[in-house]
């Protein structure tokens, strides 16, 4: 199967290459902002026709705020993020989120290899406990 | 008049393809004439359309919020891309679901028309695409062209004969 030839425009080229990368970031910034919004009504269940009357807003508005097209004010934001229950500007307010990485670290010693009594105090379960602890586990067990 | 379908190297992304046709003894293809014809006097519009498509291609994909809806004749999948309050221009295309956009012309679009067919550039450019979008649309239908989730793909060398009598 083919598919079709690919063009290289000198014009497109020409123009990436001497536009403002900050308006680009800024275009880019409010399109991922609208589909969040779109995606939050859908969400939600509700129309954009139910969403302008629970703005207070005509649905063209609606439809100007979801066309990654609109400069936002704070306060249009914050109402939109009080009514879709969502955050879209981050004050550095909102707790992080809580990683927990979990894994299983199992310490095997061949007693036969112990040879010194450095290596021999590894047996001890409190010092085993100590080492594990130290290289970011959280418990030990001990079998003999 | 043949006509022939590329991809557009520049802005084509993994959420969306992107390209235009390039009309016979040519070579640029019909949304390289629409920045041409723009790129001066509407600079800064026609870059911000440029960063629409490539961010629409590269990540968000084709939203129906993004585009402006039948723009040509019901069901041929012609739309223009959404205008903003203050723009002077607009850029028609073909739509092939959410996976691929064919780039046509536009142009000026004066404020005091109601409809494209009342000014002759913007009648021009979509009836052209009218065009384009028939012939496209009777290979897929004659199974010649596919629609995949890698965009458009075909047997044929992507080469169409468009029906100048329409």
């Amino acid at each position: 199967m083919n598919k079709p030839k690919r063009h290289k425009s000198k014009l497109i080229q020409e123009i990436q290459q001497n536009r403002s990368a900050a308006e680009f970031e800024k275009t880019k910034k409010r399109m991922l902002l609208a589909v969040k919004i779109q995606d939050a009504i859908k969400a939600k269940g509700y129309t954009y026709t139910q969403f302008a009357k629970m703005m207070d807003q005509h649905v063209s508005v609606i439809s100007k705020w979801v066309s990654g097209t609109h400069n936002f004010t704070t306060e249009t934001l914050f109402e939109i993020e009080e009514k879709l229950e969502i955050s879209l500007i981050n004050t550095g307010e909102e707790k992080p989120a809580e990683i927990i990485n979990k894994f299983e670290l199992t310490v095997s010693i061949n007693p036969k290899d112990i040879l010194t009594s450095e290596y021999s105090n590894y047996l001890n379960p409190g010092i085993l406990d100590r080492y594990v602890s130290l290289q970011g586990g959280m418990a030990a067990t001990v079998n003999s | 008049m043949k006509i022939t379908l590329v991809e557009l190297e520049e802005l084509t992304g993994d959420r969306l393809k992107v390209y235009s046709v390039i009309e016979e003894d040519e070579d640029l293809t019909l949304f390289d004439k629409f920045l041409d014809e723009n790129k001066d006097k509407f600079a800064s519009e026609i870059e911000d359309v440029l960063d629409r498509i490539e961010i629409m291609a590269s990540k968000t994909g084709l939203r129906d919020d993004f585009i402006k809806p039948n723009e040509g004749k019901p069901g041929d999948g012609i739309h223009a891309l959404y205008d903003k309050p203050d723009s002077n221009l607009r850029l028609y295309f073909i739509r092939f679901g959410n996976v691929a956009i064919v780039l046509g012309g536009g142009g000026h679009k004066p404020k005091n028309i109601r409809r494209l067919q009342d000014d002759p550039k913007l009648k021009d450019e979509n009836y052209f695409l009218r065009k384009v979008s028939a012939v496209l649309a009777e290979a897929v239908q004659n199974g010649t062209l596919l629609i995949t989730d890698q965009g458009l793909e075909s047997e044929t060398d992507f080469t169409y004969q468009t029906d100048d009598d329409e």
